[in-house]
Parts: structure tokens; C-alpha cells; sequence
């Protein structure tokens, strides 16, 4: 039998996880003047762990590190996961989990004060009533219990923190955000917004994007360094250790427990609400306890299922039998490329880069339901700049002037597409496997169905139509294959929203239907995936359920 | 062409060693002179591969208004990154110098690093499409162009001040 040491403080609310969304609850509930303990899995960081100013030659491998996949044969697949930074992302051997061996899934994860916000992408767009009454629009699946007016001030709340650069497009199914202002578009891109505007009447826009394009609630506008997966000493880019986490720590109410790794939660039995946490400390192993009047799970989509069902038999608040189910992530890797030959390139290598590219916003099924036996859509991210030709043929003086010589604007469109909630993709306990710290793991199935295949097809070929109509040669379509599911680190779904409950996990406030001092306000809860990036939308959720959670907190109705 | 080559490769395991013991202790060409130091110490390579490789990167990239891959260390970094990674490449990597001496000694009665620069070309024009090759291409590119010379080569023009490189420019 494990000792718990338990503490004895009991304290208004406990966070679990420190990324995009648990910086948000920590933040907004300590300003509301709440007690919160904050419990990360992963260790602190500073800005003495960025390596953002690196130079390929100032590190041992030059970037190329042949050694990260040996401890991390998943997490390495990211380009992300570099040389200098590879220690945020998890220890694939620590941190296991199973798949049926038909069924591939890459599951990301980064444990590390920050979370997934110390390395993500930082593409940022709202979601509309396109999406979140999907059902609505075209007979599959439910819609979400909230709609787009719910959120949308709270969309306004979080983007006039966090800051995202981007141009108005005025489009129904990607409504604008408050913005800053957009980053400059390449001349590469510029043809192909206009191409594409005046032959297929399709709308490019540049990235909307958590960077800062002008200085803004006390951090530096964004320097165009690059690298920002690597951290970013000026704290240009949204990651909530240097934003929400910090203001949370300012107002003193916040208690920051780094390197505790919750393991369930602890119902009280009489009243069957969540009486707090048991974790086990990181490094000395040793088993322990926080409690609380309320729980609130951000330890990401997956961990926070996986801490339910690891709560109690059959999982925790599963009156409805749905925890675990309809999960998904976007197909994507699929797209095509060319070169713009009457543009004239001349590459170079580092700064200034952009950290941003273009963005397609979804043109199919949005005013019917279905195109090509498909329904639902995709969005593209795109890039046109110049590139030097290091696949010049040959060697000697020739290949190295070719190098230069030969460079070529190229342009690239991928696509990210919506993929279906369907109760076949699931996740369980898998009884046979624990992790480094005894914590029964996870069993992912999941697999795409024949909708997501046809919308990564379609999608090529519109992006390859795309290009040519930019007056692109030499398109070739790329991605063969598509993603294995969970690579696109979109993973959403298994403790969805639902108004009836029978028909999900938890309400549209977040707040388990079975226990009312529980909520989930991660990925998780999310009933369809739209085909937008989707932490903008995950931190308004845990914003406007955050409101809730204060609100019936000092009505003393948790 | 290659597929012979590829065949004489036990051939010359078997017969030719004593010439590749000889070639290695012999002096470099320009006679009497002690070999130049290497400069570096290799990890998984001996004398004799290090300078092998140290002069074919120098042959796929070599100095011209800039260094060459051979001053930008590149062998170097080749040594680092096949000796800590995964043994495949290695093997593959480390069969593939023996092969090419082997074609060196049978075409120019010397291994790779002792023939002339021309001889040298004429082996590396030969050998093109092999595996081999793509190898020490791939890795030569990867070193150079990641090392502070290979950089200040890509950026001789300069570098913008945008990344957004107004249309008036082309
Ligand atoms: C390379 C990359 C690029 C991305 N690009 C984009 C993008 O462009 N746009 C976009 O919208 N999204 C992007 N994402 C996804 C985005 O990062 C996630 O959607 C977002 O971080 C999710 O926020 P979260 O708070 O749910 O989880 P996370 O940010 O992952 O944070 C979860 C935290 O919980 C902690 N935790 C987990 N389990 C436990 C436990 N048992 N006990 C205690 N703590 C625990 C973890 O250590 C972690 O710190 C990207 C992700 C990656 C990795
Ligand atoms: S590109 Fe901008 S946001 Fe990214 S690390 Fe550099 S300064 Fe920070």
C-alpha cells in the first residue's frame, strides 16, 4: 500500500497542467481571488532554456541529433522536438502508450511548465456556427451545446491578451479576431492571392498568428528571429509560463506545484464530488495529495481523460458511457508544391524570418452540405519564398555555385481537414502497462474514415489547381500517404460536451454532469473539430468556464 | 559500371590488402614530407578514412571565394554524426570508403586520398549514382551548410531586411 502524504491546506481550486488552457483557469480564477494549486507534471523553465538565438554550429550535432531518437522515437517524428529543446517533450520510454498494431497513433505531448505553448505553432483562428452546429448543417453527428455568439467574447477576451497578428477577411466561416497588425505577405504569396481571388474567387490571407507584430501588454513585438519552437527571450510569442502563468503568480494566490504528476482524483464518497488530487512527486517518486473545493482538468485532451479513467472503475463521471469516445485529430501532410519561375529568387539563410505563413480558409460546404460524396471541409497553410537548390546535381565548384544559381521561388499549400467524432475512435486503460510512475496508461484506437480520406484527396487537388492557376511549374502533389492520426497534435474529443447528459461527459460550462465540481476545459470536451487550429478556441472555452466556475463558486453552488 | 565495381569489392578485400597497408604508411604526393597533421580526432575513423574523408567532402564542396568543406570541418562533423547514431549508416558508410579505395587502387594503383585531384574527380564522376555516394553527398551538404563557413557562403549577397522582398526588386 502506497503512504500518501497529504497537505493540509485545502485550497479553493486545483489546476491540473500548466499549458494553454491551465494557464488560463490558473490566471483568471487567482485574479477572481481564489486559492489555486497549479499541479504540472513537467519541470520550470526560464528564459535561460531558450535557445531561439542558436546557431546550427554552436550545437553538437548542428541540428541533426541522431541521439533524440533513442529515448524518443515518437516525439523525435516532430519537427518541433529539436536539438536544444528536446527535453520539454516526453520521454516516449517514461511515458508509453498502446495502440492495436493496425491502428498508429502519435500522441505529442510535452511536459514542462508552458506545455504544448512553449513549442506550438501559434496558429490562431476562430471558429464559427459552420462548426459548432455542424450537425446542424449537414445530419452528422451532434452539435455543441454553446454557439458562436457564447464564446465570441470570450474569444475577444483571450485575443486582446494573448495578441494575434492577422488581416480582417470579414468571412462568415472564420470570423475575424481583434487583431494586431498583419504580417507582410512574400511576393510569392502575393501572386497567389490575387490568382486565386480572381479565378476561383477563393480568399488567401496571411497566418493569423500568436505573435506579436507590435509591442503589447508589456512583451516586445516579435524580432523575426524564427525559431520560436525553441522559446523566445523577449516573449513574442504566446506561451502561458511568461503570460497567464506569471500574472496568475502575481496576485500571490497561486501555488505552483512543478514535477507532480497527477495520477486520479479523489472523490469524497458521501457526496461524490472531487475532494482533490493524488500525485506522485516527479522525481522522488513519493505518493501525495492536494485538496480542493473544485478540479479543473487542463492536463491536455488525452492526459485528462486518461486521469478520469484512471479515477475510478469504469472512469470517473462516465454515467453516460461516453468518456473515451469520438476522438479525433485533423488528416493533414497533404498538399502540393511548385515554383514560381518568373520571380527571382535569392535566398539566404537565418533572420529575418517570418514565424507565420498563409492561410486558405475553408471554401467547401460552407453554403451546402455536401461536395463529391464528402461533407465538412479543410483550411491550408502555405508558404512561397525563396529557396537555395541543395538538391543541385553533382559535386565540385559546380555544385556549390549551383547551389546559389539555381535557387527557386517555390510556393507549397497543405492542407488541415475536419475529421468526423466517431465512437470507434476511442481510448481505454490498457491493463496490461503503467508509466515510470505506476500510472496504469492509455489504449488509443483510432483510424480515419472514408470522409477524411475523401477531403485529403479533394484537397490536393485543389491546392495543386490553386498553384496553377498562381501560373506555378513543376507541381507535384505530396503526401501519398496522409497523417498518422494524432500527428497533427489537434487531438480533441473523449469527454465531450453534451446538453443531455446522456449523450456526453460534460455541459456546455465544462462542468461534469456527474460531478459538479469537476470540469474539464481542455481539448477534451470538444464535440466536433471544425478544421481550424483549435487552441484560440480551447483557452476561450476555459475562459468563459472559468467565469462560471467563479460565479458559482461564491454562490457556494459547487 | 558500377554494378562490376560492386562486384570487385571482395576481390579487393582479399587481394589488395597489403597495397592498402602500403598506401597508408606511404608519403603523401610531393614525396618525403611527413603527412600534415589531421587536426581533429576522430572518433569512429582511422587516419587513413579521416583523411579520405576529409578530401572527398572537399572534392564535393570545394574552396572557391570561400573555404572549401575540408577547412569548414566537415569530416569532422561526418565522424561525430555516424559514430553517435544508429549502426546502419555507419556500416553502410564505412563499406562504402573501403569500396571506393578498392575502385581507386584497381584504376590508379593508389587509394582514394593518394590519387590526384583529377583522378579523384574521374572516381567521383564514376561512382555518381551509387548509394555511396548520395551518403557522403548528403552528409557533406549537411555539414557544410550548417557550419559557420557554409552559412557566410549562402549569404554572400547579403541578407534583406524583410523577408517580405518587395515585387520592384525582381
Ligand atoms: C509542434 C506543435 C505545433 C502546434 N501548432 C499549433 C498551432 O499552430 N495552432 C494551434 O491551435 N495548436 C497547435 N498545437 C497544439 C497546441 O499546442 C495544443 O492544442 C495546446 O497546447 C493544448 O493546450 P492544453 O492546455 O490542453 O495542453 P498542453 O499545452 O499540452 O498542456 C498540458 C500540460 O499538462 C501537463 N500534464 C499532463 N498530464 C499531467 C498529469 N497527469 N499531471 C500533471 N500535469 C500533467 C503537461 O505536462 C502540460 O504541461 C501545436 C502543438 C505542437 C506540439
Ligand atoms: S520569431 Fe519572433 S516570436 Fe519567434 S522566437 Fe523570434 S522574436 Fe520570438
Amino acid at each position: 500500500m502506497q503512504i500518501i502524504a497529504r497537505g493540509n491546506d485545502v485550497f479553493d481550486a486545483i489546476v491540473v497542467g500548466s499549458g494553454c488552457t491551465g494557464g488560463w483557469a490558473a490566471k483568471k480564477l487567482t485574479e477572481a481571488g481564489m486559492k489555486v494549486a497549479l499541479l504540472e507534471a513537467g519541470s520550470k523553465v526560464t528564459p535561460r532554456d531558450f535557445t531561439e538565438h542558436v546557431e546550427p554550429y554552436q550545437l553538437k550535432y548542428r541540428g541533426h541529433s541522431p541521439r533524440i531518437a533513442e529515448r524518443r522515437p515518437i516525439q523525435s517524428k516532430v519537427y518541433a522536438c529539436r536539438e536544444s529543446n528536446y527535453h520539454w517533450f516526453v520521454d516516449d520510454i517514461e511515458n508509453p502508450y498502446t495502440t492495436p498494431d493496425d491502428k498508429p497513433f502519435y500522441w505529442i505531448r510535452m511536459r514542462v511548465l508552458g506545455g504544448r505553448s512553449l513549442s506550438w505553432g501559434r496558429q490562431s483562428y476562430r471558429m464559427s456556427d459552420l462548426d459548432f452546429k455542424a450537425a446542424s448543417h449537414d445530419g452528422y453527428g451532434e452539435d455543441w451545446p454553446i454557439c458562436y455568439a457564447d464564446l465570441r467574447p470570450y474569444y475577444e477576451e483571450v485575443e486582446r491578451y494573448v495578441g494575434i497578428s492577422g488581416q480582417a477577411e470579414g468571412l462568415p466561416q472564420l470570423p475575424d479576431s481583434v487583431f494586431l497588425p498583419p504580417m507582410e505577405m512574400t511576393c510569392g504569396e502575393r501572386v497567389l492571392r490575387d490568382a486565386v481571388k480572381k479565378k476561383m474567387g477563393r480568399t488567401v490571407t496571411i497566418g493569423r498568428v500568436a505573435v506579436l507584430t507590435r509591442p503589447h501588454n508589456g512583451r516586445a513585438a516579435c524580432h523575426y528571429c524564427g525559431p520560436c519552437e525553441q522559446g523566445c527571450i523577449t516573449y513574442s510569442y504566446f506561451a502561458s509560463l511568461f503570460t497567464t502563468i506569471k500574472d496568475a503568480l502575481a496576485t500571490g494566490r497561486l501555488t505552483l506545484l512543478t514535477d507532480a504528476v497527477v495520477s486520479h482524483l479523489v472523490v469524497d464518497k458521501a457526496t461524490g464530488k472531487a475532494a482533490g488530487v493524488a500525485y506522485i512527486e516527479r522525481k522522488t517518486r513519493a505518493a501525495r495529495e492536494v485538496r480542493a473545493k473544485v478540479v479543473v482538468l487542463c492536463a491536455s485532451t488525452l492526459e485528462s481523460t486518461r486521469i478520469l479513467l484512471n479515477s475510478a472503475p469504469g472512469g470517473l463521471a462516465n454515467s453516460s458511457g461516453t468518456l473515451g469516445h469520438y476522438l479525433m485529430d485533423h488528416i493533414y501532410r497533404g498538399g502540393a508544391t511548385g515554383e514560381l519561375a518568373m520571380l527571382k529568387a535569392h535566398p539566404w539563410y537565418g533572420p529575418p524570418r517570418r514565424p507565420n505563413g498563409i492561410y486558405i480558409p475553408r471554401f467547401r460546404n460552407v453554403d451546402r452540405a455536401m461536395t463529391n460524396g464528402f461533407i465538412r471541409g479543410y483550411g491550408y497553410q502555405g508558404w512561397s519564398r525563396p529557396e537555395f537548390a541543395f538538391d543541385a546535381p553533382g559535386f565540385g565548384a559546380g555544385f556549390k555555385r549551383a547551389v546559389r544559381e539555381k535557387s527557386r521561388w517555390v510556393i507549397g499549400l497543405g492542407l488541415w481537414a475536419e475529421c468526423l467524432a466517431r465512437w470507434e475512435n476511442y481510448v481505454e486503460i490498457d491493463p496490461d502497462r503503467m508509466d515510470a510512475w505506476g500510472i496504469p496508461v492509455l489504449r488509443i484506437h483510432m483510424n480515419w474514415s472514408d470522409n477524411e480520406l475523401r477531403l485529403y484527396e479533394d484537397g490536393r487537388q485543389q491546392a495543386a489547381e490553386m498553384l496553377e492557376a498562381a501560373g506555378a511549374k513543376n507541381i507535384q502533389l505530396y503526401g501519398d500517404e496522409p497523417s498518422v492520426p494524432g500527428f497533427c497534435i489537434h487531438e480533441v474529443g473523449t469527454a465531450r460536451m453534451s446538453a443531455d447528459p446522456k449523450k456526453g461527459v460534460v455541459n456546455g460550462f465544462c462542468q461534469a454532469h456527474d460531478v459538479k465540481n469537476l470540469f474539464i476545459t481542455d481539448g477534451a470536451c470538444w464535440v466536433s473539430i471544425a478544421c481550424q487550429n483549435p487552441t484560440l478556441t480551447m483557452m476561450a472555452i476555459t475562459a468563459r468556464a472559468s467565469d462560471y466556475i467563479i460565479d458559482r463558486y461564491r454562490k457556494r453552488e459547487l | 559500371m558500377l554494378k562490376g565495381a560492386l562486384l570487385g569489392f571482395g576481390a579487393w578485400k582479399k587481394g589488395v590488402s597489403q597495397v592498402q597497408v602500403k598506401g597508408r604508411l606511404a608519403p603523401g604526393p610531393g614525396g618525403h614530407q611527413p603527412p600534415r597533421p589531421l587536426g581533429w580526432k576522430p572518433r569512429l575513423f582511422d587516419e587513413h578514412q579521416a583523411r579520405t574523408v576529409e578530401s572527398l567532402t572537399d572534392r564535393i564542396i570545394p574552396s572557391s571565394e570561400t573555404p572549401g568543406a575540408q577547412e569548414a570541418g566537415v569530416a569532422e562533423y561526418i565522424d561525430l554524426i555516424l559514430n553517435d547514431g544508429p549502426p546502419g549508416p555507419r556500416n553502410r558508410f564505412l563499406e562504402g570508403l573501403g569500396w571506393l579505395d578498392g575502385l581507386a587502387l584497381r584504376n590508379y594503383r593508389a587509394p582514394f586520398v593518394r590519387c590526384a585531384a583529377n583522378e579523384q574527380n574521374a572516381l567521383l564522376r564514376q561512382i555518381q549514382d551509387s548509394p555511396f555516394f548520395r551518403q557522403i553527398k548528403d552528409l557533406t551538404v549537411q555539414g557544410y551548410y550548417t557550419s559557420k563557413a557554409g552559412i557566410d557562403e549562402l549569404n554572400r549577397d547579403g541578407v534583406p531586411d524583410t523577408y517580405a522582398c518587395p515585387h520592384e526588386k525582381h
